[in-house]
């Protein structure tokens, strides 16, 4: 059985793109597709796998006023998703067994790029992914 | 020249060793030429070019020269900017193509190759350093490191089987460089294909780099030894000849066009059928292209009754130049979904066709620019169907199109001229008879590419014979 993990750094937004790379996971031979997302994502249909949300509290968080200041300040120091989501990452045992469980990770946005290059300094026999098109040619040709 | 004249190459390939002169003479003029092509991106790569590169390496095999490409690998394509393996149908069987090693650490898409710096540093950070350490070997983001094993490709080639012609077509522009490293190196002459400008930026017609630059000096060098140069529209060529009056008369326009393979046998569309209108957009998603423009346009004239309301607009194509599609593009789209916009990513070659023939009318997005003619306009007007222009009326496509009898562009790219433009579009979709869709068909007809490149070949074979 072939599985991918989506790993992504998206947050609070729909899932739209997400979907399009998990039907095309599927079409390309992959057997199960599970994902882990930063925060919370909208608009997931029937058929999709229930995401892992690693920050699931960011939504009720980000109620309150944010000027933009803020989140820049964020994004520039440790505080920023990239730093955010490698923590998260480290301390969150089942996301690292999803990732255990895989055979290809892809990683969608920069910012899990951290989180995962930390992680596939420890397991260098999975292909950890930022393409779609590589992941599918990866299964086409499995 | 080289092949033939001084060294007398191609005598000796053929196996001449005739003792009769009038044999050996015959023999010299039936004897193939051989083309060296540089192409950075060829099939399958999926980048835009890629499409004029095979075309050209297929017309010159047809017209009976022997052909080398020297490309990157296949490898690099899958890793840094995608591939379209359907592409690789399109490459004629007689063209060797030979890669060349290439490595880009910064659109390296295995996260386990990822330097600790590139890890740590962010993306943006680490690729602003390392870019500054690829242009020493040449000036250029990215390829500049591919020069070296470039001109050794170039010149191992030429050592195993002697080249009489050489075509680099740019950009990557260091294909430039592999070309005048053979020129100098043995005489051979090169024609330069600019499917863009270099120092030209085609967006809004100002400098990429001033006079006085490293690029300059080069480009200037490189028109001063070039045999040719072509371009892709009159525009951009006219820009080149006002900057190198040198060279003004080696300047040529070699349009691009569509493939008729990619079509196979044409026929006429029909008007649409009772059900929802169907709109397609296909192609590379850059920055460039007024996407959050046309969402918004096209929200706007669902909302004001323009386009009925069950009507879908299909966005074919990659997010990005790169094998890692952009986040901010996809957002963009995603935002329209309620709108009945579809995202269906990547479409293969051979699946190009089929999209087309799904959709009712084409929406061709560009960016602005009058020195930009992409190369999809030559494909909408293969499929003969109503093609609405969401670009600035400067756009050179809008003078390819500008005879084609089922088109309605944009006065400005602002969402509410947009969502006018769309009701236009409707009725004509509604108005237009059999004849306006066989007008469409035949007008394309003059549009394929082997029409714009069999006159440069004929031209370059007498002038590299004589």
């Amino acid at each position: 059985m072939t599985t991918v993990a989506i790993l992504s750094a998206m947050e609070l937004r729909r899932s739209s793109a997400l979907q399009t790379y998990v039907d095309q996971f599927r079409e390309a031979g992959a057997d199960e597709v599970t994902i882990i997302t930063l925060g919370p994502l909208t608009h997931w249909r029937e058929d999709d796998p229930k995401p892992l949300v690693l920050d699931a509290g960011v939504a009720a968080r980000r109620r309150s006023r944010r000027p933009w200041n803020k989140a820049k300040a964020e994004r520039l120091t440790l505080r920023g998703p990239r730093w955010r989501m490698a923590r998260l990452l480290k301390s969150n045992a089942a996301a690292r067994r999803i990732i255990d469980d895989a055979d290809y990770v892809y990683v969608d946005q920069p910012a899990a790029v951290l989180g995962a290059w930390k992680l596939a300094q420890k397991r260098k026999s999975t292909p950890f992914v930022t393409s779609p098109t590589r992941v599918i040619r990866l299964l086409e040709n499995q | 020249m080289a092949g033939i004249i001084t060294d007398q190459g191609p005598l000796h390939r053929a196996g001449a060793q005739s003792p009769s002169c009038s044999l050996r003479v015959q023999e010299w003029f039936t004897v193939t030429k051989h083309l060296l092509y540089i192409a950075w991106g060829f099939a399958p790569a999926r980048t835009g070019g890629v499409y004029r590169a095979v075309a050209t390496a297929n017309a010159f095999v047809e017209a009976g020269w022997k052909v080398t490409v020297l490309a990157a690998p296949e490898d690099s394509y899958e890793r840094y900017i995608g591939v379209d393996m359907s592409m690789n149908d399109a490459v004629d069987p007689r063209v060797n193509v030979v890669r060349v090693p290439f490595t880009w650490a910064t659109q390296e898409t295995d996260v386990r190759e990822f330097s600790r710096a590139r890890a740590y540093l962010g993306s943006r950070s680490y690729n602003r350093i390392r870019s500054r350490l690829d242009r020493i070997p040449f000036p250029e983001h990215n390829y500049g490191q591919w020069r070296g094993a470039l001109e050794d490709a170039v010149e191992k080639v030429h050592a195993e089987d002697p080249v009489d012609l050489t075509i680099a077509t740019a950009n990557p522009n260091v294909d430039f460089q592999g070309a005048y490293h053979l020129n100098r190196k043995a005489g051979v002459p090169f024609v330069m294909d600019y499917r863009d400008g270099w120092r030209l930026d085609v967006f809004d017609g100002g400098y990429l780099f001033p006079e006085k630059s490293r690029v300059a000096r080069l480009e200037k060098r490189y028109l001063e030894a070039a045999q040719e140069a072509w371009f892709v529209n009159d525009a951009i060529r006219v820009w080149h000849q006002k900057e190198y009056p040198f060279a003004a008369d080696k300047m040529q326009v070699v349009m691009n066009g569509w493939d008729p393979a990619l079509f196979g046998e044409r026929e006429a569309a029909t008007p649409p059928a009772d059900g929802p209108m169907r709109f397609g957009y296909l192609g590379t998603i850059t920055p460039k292209v007024p996407l959050e423009s046309l969402m918004k346009g096209w929200t706007l004239a669902k909302e004001q009754g323009h386009l009925p309301a069950d009507a879908t607009l299909e966005v074919g194509g990659y997010l990005g130049y790169f094998a890692t599609p952009r986040g901010d593009l996809a957002a963009v789209l995603d935002a329209a979904r309620d709108a009945g916009v579809t995202f269906v990513g990547q479409v293969h070659k051979g699946q190009v066709r089929d999209f087309y023939a799904r959709q009712d009318a084409l929406v061709l997005a560009l960016g602005e620019g009058r020195y930009v003619t992409s190369g999809k306009v030559f494909e909408y007007a293969a499929t003969g169907k109503p093609i609405i222009s969401v670009h600035a009326p400067t756009n050179d496509s809008s003078n390819v199109l500008r005879e084609y009898p089922l088109w309605t562009a944009v006065p400005e790219v602002t969402p509410e001229a947009i969502a006018t433009t769309l009701g236009e579009t409707v009725t004509q979709l509604k108005q237009a008879s059999a004849e306006d869709y066989a007008a469409a068909l035949t007008f394309g007809e003059a549009l394929r590419r082997d029409a714009q490149l069999a006159p440069r070949i004929d031209a370059l074979a007498t002038e590299v014979s004589a």
